[in-house]
């Protein structure tokens, strides 16, 4: 009955959006189905992939799209198609599995460091802040040099380099949530009772910062393709013949002019997955109450 | 793509320098975008917005003396603070676009183990990193008075 | 009287006068979880000018809905589904932004709940308010308007107006910025002012100071108001007419005289009957208020009915209406004639018992000489020392079976003894002890059988449970800690626990966002329980409670006490409160103990200053005595 609102409400506030269901869900129901999509393609691929994706010389090199070569073929002759089914399987799992152990690392060290603090804190945070404050990329390659040439491409040094970008950067926002909580009400408490001090993190700050966990793991697996692919690309990343879609785009660039689909190709299917990544963390983030406009960084 | 010859007349290499420069705004520009879009709405439900529309101030009046300074505030903050990133794109970018920038400088250095060349150049990108952190403290400071009075 | 020698409106006579506002069945939705819930119902009510008209009620009864309504204002997530305001011969809720925004500020005013939000925090409070006076033409230029900013800030007793102008508003203290949010309100000579709770969330001597302001300037411009609170007590020294609002209803309105007098609807009666009384006399009976607002579960009647001592079948099904037991007298209850308001009740709580005897036993807790500080780094200088003692040289003992209250304002460091006692401050120095023997000074130094005769028992309800466990969870905590309790035992220990708190035992598998401020208060202290302490301490624990709430609590404690024997080591700032638990009360003021003795000394004269300037600073219900025959009564008839 009433027509007077806020003079300034020109859109429904955030309670009425946050209302409406419908729109919060579809941002996760995106993010899930394309997940499925990319999870069940590549779990599925080599039953249905119409070739060996390190098949050579199986049409001329640069082919444009036919019945049988969905996407034509690289520049080795290779099925494109084949090749990004099989490097979802590559760049997929590099993705989840780094961010996992990032998370399970970076989730008890932030809790302790939080929480603990003291001299291995202090210790550990100026470490931090000199691992965060190099760009991400330059960080990468660093490591993948000083690695040596013969972890060079292989998927464990890649899980490496990923971890020891994202523990900084995620035990410091766990850190952040630990110290808040350590002066809750419910926390003073359980000092005052006696607890121990592993006893108060498991018990009492643990099951409040799953939600944080989530949130970032969805965040930072958002950006895990990207580091993996942009050090594919660079050619210091996976090796060849593998199929990964960094890889690809760097080797099939000389032949964009002839056939830009065997580019186009990888490109999309990584911004597919990153896009369905993050559609799927801010879907969470937003049911569990908070808000990813930091970025992944 | 060819290679670029900076040292020809500028205008010419405001034009190819375009397209990088393009593709590296879009990418920093999201964050900056979102984030001003949630801090926006935390603003506009805040109490003192709601206490001024209370007290019966124009719109405008609202939204530019209460509303703007109050959100702009951490985004500026965030987008000084995505120049690290940007730098890591940087490198990508120069490689597709065949620049021979200092991302590129740095990835060849770095694989040709050029320890003096990789020194000066993470020495110079940190500058950067750094001098952006000042900025975006700085703004932080000047946006929001509360911080500025420790 | 202390501070509060201006009497109440007295110069003002409302009888007569003209209707400034009239609310005619305002009814509020709110949505949550995709369903609307009604949360004002059908209100109607009028202030006259000159009139100050409180609405009181507890914590969601729509009091401040209905307030800001009168503004014409409703929550982006809420909807005003019927009702009228008359205002100055319009309808303000049919008004359109624009003619909404004429009238906000300039006609009618707000003075709202927390002045630290509602002050834009980029701005300084002196331009704030030159730009509210701007936007409504107050003041043909900058300069005027500055000076005119300047002397409502002379007028609100802001100290050096020049020099608060130029502040920002996290510069100012609580009680500053309430001042300016009035100097606000009052920048262009509105008609009406709305005041929502704006002394909630002050220290109580800033309480005081604020409520005498307001008062002061009632009478000087002649103010019309409408003043919600949940205090009776505030409400009764500025309020002349009161309307009680329950669960989104209007369930009474009088004078404030008549309602204290004879209030005659049962909640008005249990909202009464509830308030610590500070002055001593109490009555032989008292009723309290049993149960707590069901939201999912009202009446269609009277939404009081689940919680009445008198409902009947006809009052869960008709609707109440308001109907004049005088012309100034309005009730919404049907049995309102069967019902006297002096109470000859069915069930009654003895009040008297516990508190009267002075424990002689030995003592349990002893404290000397305890100098506590803020911050971890080893404090140098002894000028450094000096300035950073949060606590002096205390000293204090806590005996069996008795409860010493520790009272004091915000900043007094009573909750930084409580935390030393227990071991989370290590004192800077002096001596602790337990039961005869020296205490460690920290948690870590102490053994679990130690830890677990001292309990803590913290203010805020929302924050001092874990909200990821349930609550057999958190109360059992202590069992499988101290007693290594586990199984059926453990199950059976919980549910007795819970039922000595008064809890309903399916409560066990709920969690805390399930329980309302209250139970989970009952949930701490049942948690506290569970260790079979010796001392309790209990850091301001009603505070952050509605009134009748407290008022249970409190008996809980008692009957704890009663029943185990345990010592209280009580800190509060609320002496009324104080008054009606503890035996033994120590003043704190700026971390000194500036007076210690027996509850009864302490609040009879001699005073010390200090506990003077406390005990005048509580708002006292301030009723005039009945008439002999020969007065005339004031303004109402």
């Amino acid at each position: 009955m009433s027509k007077s609102r806020s003079a300034l409400v020109v859109s429904p506030s955030i309670h009425e959006r946050a209302t409406t269901r419908q729109r919060l869900l579809s941002s996760l129901w995106v993010g899930v189905a394309i997940l499925l999509l990319f999870l069940v393609g590549a779990l599925t691929g080599p039953f249905w992939a119409p070739y060996s994706p390190t098949l050579t010389g199986l049409n001329p090199p640069f082919s444009h799209p036919t019945p049988q070569h969905l996407f034509g073929t690289d520049l080795l002759g290779r099925d494109v198609l084949s090749r990004v089914v099989y490097g979802a399987r590559v760049d997929l799992a590099l993705a989840l599995i780094s961010t996992l152990f990032s998370v399970l690392i970076a989730g008890p060290l932030g809790l302790f460091c939080g929480y603990v603090g003291g001299w291995f804190d202090e210790a550990l945070m100026r470490i931090f802040d000199v691992l965060i404050s190099i760009p991400v990329l330059i960080f990468a390659l660093l490591i993948i040099t000083a690695a040596g040439p013969e972890l060079g491409g292989s998927g464990l040094l890649l899980v490496g380099v990923v971890v020891l970008v994202y523990v900084p950067r995620m035990t410091r926002v766990i850190r952040a949530s630990a110290l808040d909580l350590a002066t809750r009400d419910f926390v003073i408490v359980a000092r005052a009772r006696g607890e121990s001090i592993w006893s108060i993190i498991v018990r009492e700050l643990a099951p409040n910062v799953s939600g944080i966990l989530l949130v970032e793991f969805g965040v930072r697996a958002g950006y895990a393709p990207i580091l993996i692919g942009s050090l594919g690309f660079l050619g210091f990343g996976a090796k060849p013949p593998s199929p990964e879609w960094g890889l690809m785009i760097s080797e099939n660039r000389i032949g964009f002019a002839a056939a830009p689909e065997v580019v186009l190709a990888p490109a999309c299917a990584l911004a597919l997955l990153v896009i369905g990544l993050n559609s799927l963390a801010d879907g969470l983030a937003r049911i569990l109450g908070r808000n990813t406009s930091r970025g992944p960084l | 793509m060819s290679l670029i010859d900076q040292a020809k007349n500028p205008i010419e290499f405001l034009w190819i320098a375009a397209l990088p420069a393009i593709t590296l705004t879009v990418r920093m520009a999201a964050y900056p975008i979102r984030m001003l879009r949630d801090n926006l709405i935390e603003v506009l439900d805040s109490e003192y917005v709601r206490m001024a529309v209370l007290n019966g101030l124009p719109a405008q009046k609202i939204l530019l003396r209460h509303i703007l300074p109050n959100a702009l505030g951490p985004a500026l903050n965030i987008t000084a603070l995505n120049m690290a990133y940007v730098i890591g794109g940087v490198v990508v970018v120069e490689n597709l676009f065949a620049i021979p920038g200092i991302g590129s400088l740095l990835v060849d250095s770095i694989s040709l183990r050029d320890v003096p060349v990789v020194e000066a150049a993470i020495l110079l990108v940190s500058l950067v990193y750094i001098l952006g952190n000042l900025v975006a403290d700085l703004g932080a400071v000047l946006s929001n008075p509360r911080i500025g009075a420790l | 009287m202390g501070l509060f020698e201006a009497s109440r409106g007295g110069a003002i006579s409302t009888h007569g006068s003209q209707t400034l506002l009239a609310v005619e069945g305002l009814t509020v939705d709110f949505l949550r979880d995709r369903v609307w819930w009604n949360v004002v119902n059908h209100v109607s009510f009028v202030v006259r000018r000159g009139e100050a008209y409180g609405l009181v009620g507890e914590s969601g009864c729509g009091k401040s809905t209905t307030a800001y309504c009168l503004l014409g204002y409703h929550r982006p997530s809420s909807r005003v589904r019927a009702g009228k305001v008359q205002f100055l011969g319009r309808d303000i809720l049919s008004l359109q932004d624009r003619a909404l925004q004429r009238i906000r500020g300039k006609d009618i005013s707000i003075v709202p709940q927390n002045p630290a939000t509602a002050l834009s925090p980029g701005l300084r409070v002196g331009d704030q308010i030159c730009e509210l006076m701007k936007a409504h033409a107050r003041g043909a230029s900058r300069k005027e308007r500055h000076e005119r900013a300047l002397e409502l800030f002379a007028q609100t007793r802001l100290p050096q107006p020049k020099s608060i102008a130029q502040r920002f508003p996290h510069e100012l203290s609580g009680g500053q910025q309430q001042r300016v949010m009035i100097a606000m309100a009052l920048a262009c000579d509105p008609q009406l002012v709305v005041l929502d709770e704006p002394t909630t969330g002050l220290d109580v001597t800033t309480q005081a100071q604020i409520v005498e302001l307001l008062i002061r300037l009632r009478s000087e411009h002649q103010l019309s108001m409408v003043y919600v609170t949940h205090n009776l007590a505030v409400l009764s020294m500025i309020c002349d007419r009161v309307g009680v609002m329950y669960a989104g209803e209007l369930v009474e309105e009088s004078s404030t005289d008549e309602l204290f007098r004879h209030p005659r609807h049962p909640y008005t009666q249990g909202l009464i009957a509830s308030l610590p009384l500070i002055d001593g006399a109490r009555p032989q009976k008292r009723i309290l208020l049993r149960g707590i607002l069901q939201r999912e579960s009202l009446p269609v009647g009277c939404r009081f009915a689940p919680r009445c001592e008198y409902a009947e079948g006809r009052c869960y099904s008709d609707a109440q209406a308001l109907d004049g037991i005088t012309s100034e007298h309005r009730v919404a209850c049907c049995r309102w004639k069967v019902i006297t308001s002096s109470v000859s009740v069915p069930k009654t709580v003895d009040t008297d018992a516990c508190v009267s005897t002075v424990s002689k036993a030995d003592p349990v807790l002893e404290v000397t000489g305890l100098n506590c500080s803020y911050g971890r780094h080893p404090i140098i200088s002894l000028a450094q020392r000096e300035m950073s003692l949060v606590v002096r040289n205390v000293s204090f003992e806590l005996r069996a079976g008795e409860t010493l209250a520790l009272v004091g304002e915000s900043g007094s460091g009573k909750s930084t003894i409580a935390r030393a006692c227990v071991g989370l401050v290590p004192p800077l120095s002096g001596i602790l002890k337990f039961e005869g023997k020296r205490l460690p000074a920290t948690v870590a130094g102490r053994s679990l059988a130690l830890l677990r005769k001292m309990q803590l028992v913290l203010q805020n309800p929302d924050a001092s449970l874990n909200p990821r466990r349930c609550i057999e969870d958190i109360i059992g905590r202590p069992l499988t800690l101290y007693f290594k309790s586990r199984g059926g035992s453990y199950r059976k220990r919980v549910a007795r626990l819970l039922e000595d708190v008064r809890l309903p035992t399916s409560y066990a598998r709920r969690f805390p966002d399930e329980l309302s401020g209250g139970e989970r208060q009952r949930v701490a202290i049942a948690r506290a329980l569970a260790a079979e302490p010796t001392v309790l301490l209990c850091d301001e624990v009603l505070s952050a409670l509605d009134v009748s709430v407290q008022a249970d609590i409190l008996d809980l404690l008692r009957t704890l006490q009663a029943e185990r024997g345990i010592s209280y080591l009580f800190i509060s700032h609320d002496m009324a409160v104080v008054r009606s638990l503890a035996h033994r009360i120590a003043v704190l003021y700026h971390g000194e103990l500036c007076d210690v003795g027996q509850t009864e000394e302490v609040f009879s004269p001699p005073f010390h200053p200090y506990t003077q300037a406390l005990l005048a600073a509580v708002p006292r219900v301030d009723v005039d005595p009945l008439p002999t025959a020969g007065d005339a009564t004031r303004d109402t008839v």
